[in-house]
């Protein structure tokens, strides 16, 4: 049992988040995201997330790289055991990625989980434009799909969680999609596949990203609570909230294309 | 488990000692109920329902031959039961893997149990526990984490050679709607890993080389015999109506299983395994029905905290059992 370095079996979570090999891989995770995906990360406002809180981030990609980019970039300003992104189904029902991103932190997207993770003070990244914003194509490059239906908006004022907006860049060049095929995807289980230059010409490698930069900008926490006006919201109130922030979160990706600098400082990104 | 020394004991009157009808009495949890019966407190009478005769030299063991799966079962045991002023019922006799003949299958578990409970009401007894696995949940990437009791039960889709079990509690919760005087029990067991254990991943697990799914490592739990026994015990002696899970209070990944039993892991693609593993079972090849394989594909983990704050149900961990179970003495 002693032959795994730095890693003692049974430490797992029940969500099957492995602690030892988090400290093993997100060092290289967060070398590859800065060297090949050129990462920045732009912290506005001040970095003190205090109590439960939820990141809120714009999706983009067939895997994961925009959670497991920012949640690389993220970890060394939050203390504890770091951020638990919350990931779209299909993720866990593929060979390896789903596998390391479960060791890595990563768990499926469901209230319960979120809510289980927050009440033991967990901070949570969430991409509430879940499948829709995963399969953006090149068309739809740098839109904010809709926010669910609320729910995310709806936990956290229940929970009185802090909602940190989140944008980023680079996920939508990376993934380059012309258009999504649905029909064969439903043949493998799978919500869509993309046809992008790479997909499915290479095979399953052409589901490897392209090395876009990729741009994390994390905004000001928003007080919901301040936002909807009132201790009981309704249904009208809550939508509202969620366009309030499906807005800011737009906003800080607008905000995080236009920090990349054209590819004459592509230098300068490597830091 | 043993035969226990009998102690004779007058047979009880009235609401006195237990009066227990066991169905079942070749599965785990029958055959360990019964070795177990001095630490049931007074016992006046068990009633086994089964085709072949108990294990046991028992002289309040009176064993009557029956086929659940032949009509009018439930006329015969109801007889039985009031004949012999029985007041609780053991229902065990469900099967532990997938078998190819899925009628018998039905009969036996799903029909067989609507037979148990409808002679438990004729016969008027006052409880009824009911065994149960955590394979009535299914198994898929969607599971709740960790899966309470009131999850709802996907067995019958994503693990079809179960469906059946699923049908058999979804009977039983009926039931226990329909007669809230009777304490009706449901304990959902982890998946049991013991030397005396003939299941099939007891079994895989007890050979050098263990197929494992490339890229997939799900966390895994179980639960020692012995704390199953204990569990159904508590429920034989106390009132706990309801549905239990009976799970250990961690998980592991199953790699870790394979490498704590020195066994060697032997991945392979899942796209290949499960259509292979279907020819296979459809050719009559071995008793792997491909269904299986989903569960080394997918984390299965059950929250046992309402057995343990209800029961004072506190098994070994995972770790403890997979331990014991390779012969090494404690945690690693």
């Amino acid at each position: 049992m002693t032959d795994r370095e730095g890693s003692a079996p049974g430490v797992v979570d029940e969500y099957g988040f492995d602690p030892a090999f988090r400290d093993r891989v997100q060092p290289v995770v967060e070398r590859v995201a800065r060297r090949v995906f050129r990462a920045g990360l732009v912290i506005e406002g001040a970095a003190d997330w205090k109590g439960p809180v939820v990141f809120v981030a714009n999706h983009g990609g067939f895997l994961p790289i925009d959670a497991i980019v920012t949640k690389a970039l993220l970890d060394p300003h939050i203390e504890g055991a770091g951020v638990r992104p919350l990931l779209e189904d299909y993720t866990f029902t593929l060979p390896w990625v789903g596998l390391w991103a479960t060791r890595l932190g990563c768990v499926r997207a469901s209230q319960e989980n979120a809510v289980r993770l927050l009440s033991r003070g967990e901070p949570v990244l969430a991409f509430p434009e879940g499948v829709k914003g995963a399969y953006r194509t090149l068309f739809e490059r740098g839109r904010v799909m809709r926010f669910g239906r609320g729910g995310l908006v709806r936990l956290a004022l229940r929970t009185r969680t802090q909602v940190v907006p989140v944008g980023i860049a680079g996920p939508d060049e990376a993934y380059p999609v012309f258009a999504r095929l649905e029909k064969p995807a439903r043949f493998v289980g799978l919500p869509f596949l993309p046809l992008s230059p790479t997909f499915p010409v290479l095979g399953p490698l052409g589901l490897l990203p392209l090395p876009a930069r990729i741009t994390v900008v994390v905004g000001d926490p928003v007080d919901l609570h301040e936002i909807a006006g009132t201790a009981t919201p309704d249904e009208a109130c809550i939508l509202r909230v969620n366009e309030f922030v499906r807005g800011r979160v737009a906003e800080l990706v607008g905000r995080a294309r236009s920090a990349r600098p054209p590819a004459a400082g592509r230098a300068a990104g490597r830091a | 488990m043993g035969t226990k020394t009998t102690t004779k004991r007058k047979p009880g009157t009235g609401a006195g000692p237990l009066r227990l009808a066991v169905t079942g009495c070749q599965t785990l949890i029958g055959s360990g109920v019964l070795a177990a019966l001095d630490r049931l407190g007074p016992v006046g009478r068990v009633v086994v329902f089964d085709l072949q005769p108990p294990d046991t030299a028992d002289p309040r063991v009176a064993f009557h031959q029956l086929d659940l799966t032949r009509p009018g079962a439930d006329a015969e045991m109801a007889e039985v039961m009031a004949e012999e002023r029985v007041s609780t019922v053991l229902h065990a006799a469900f099967l532990w893997d997938a078998v190819r003949d899925q009628g018998w299958a039905h009969e036996l578990e799903s029909v067989g149990t609507d037979y148990v409970l409808a002679a438990a009401i004729a016969a008027r007894v006052t409880k009824v526990v009911v065994t149960s696995s955590v394979v009535v949940y299914g198994v898929s990437h969607r599971l709740p984490v960790p899966i309470p009791e009131d999850a709802p039960l996907n067995g019958e889709r994503t693990l079809p050679p179960f469906r059946d079990k699923v049908a058999a509690e979804r009977a039983v919760a009926r039931f226990a709607a329909a007669h809230p005087e009777v304490c009706t029990t449901v304990l959902r067991c982890a998946i049991v890993l013991g030397p005396s254990v003939h299941r099939i991943i007891s079994r895989t697990l007890h050979r050098p080389v263990v197929p494992t799914l490339m890229g997939f490592d799900p966390l895994v739990q179980f639960v020692h015999p012995d704390d199953v026994i204990e569990a159904f015990l508590l429920c034989l002696r106390g009132e706990h109506p309801g549905v239990f899970n009976l799970a250990p209070p961690d998980a592991m990944p199953l790699s870790d299983v394979i490498r704590a039993g020195g066994r060697t892991a032997l991945p392979l693609p899942h796209v290949l395994a499960i259509p292979g593993a279907g020819l296979l079972w459809a050719a009559g090849i071995g008793d792997l029905h491909p269904s299986y394989l989903s569960m080394l594909r997918f984390s299965v983990v059950m929250d046992g905290t309402r057995a343990r704050a209800a029961l004072g149900f506190v098994p070994r961990r995972t770790r403890d059992t997979v331990a014991a179970f390779f012969g090494r003495e404690g945690a690693p």
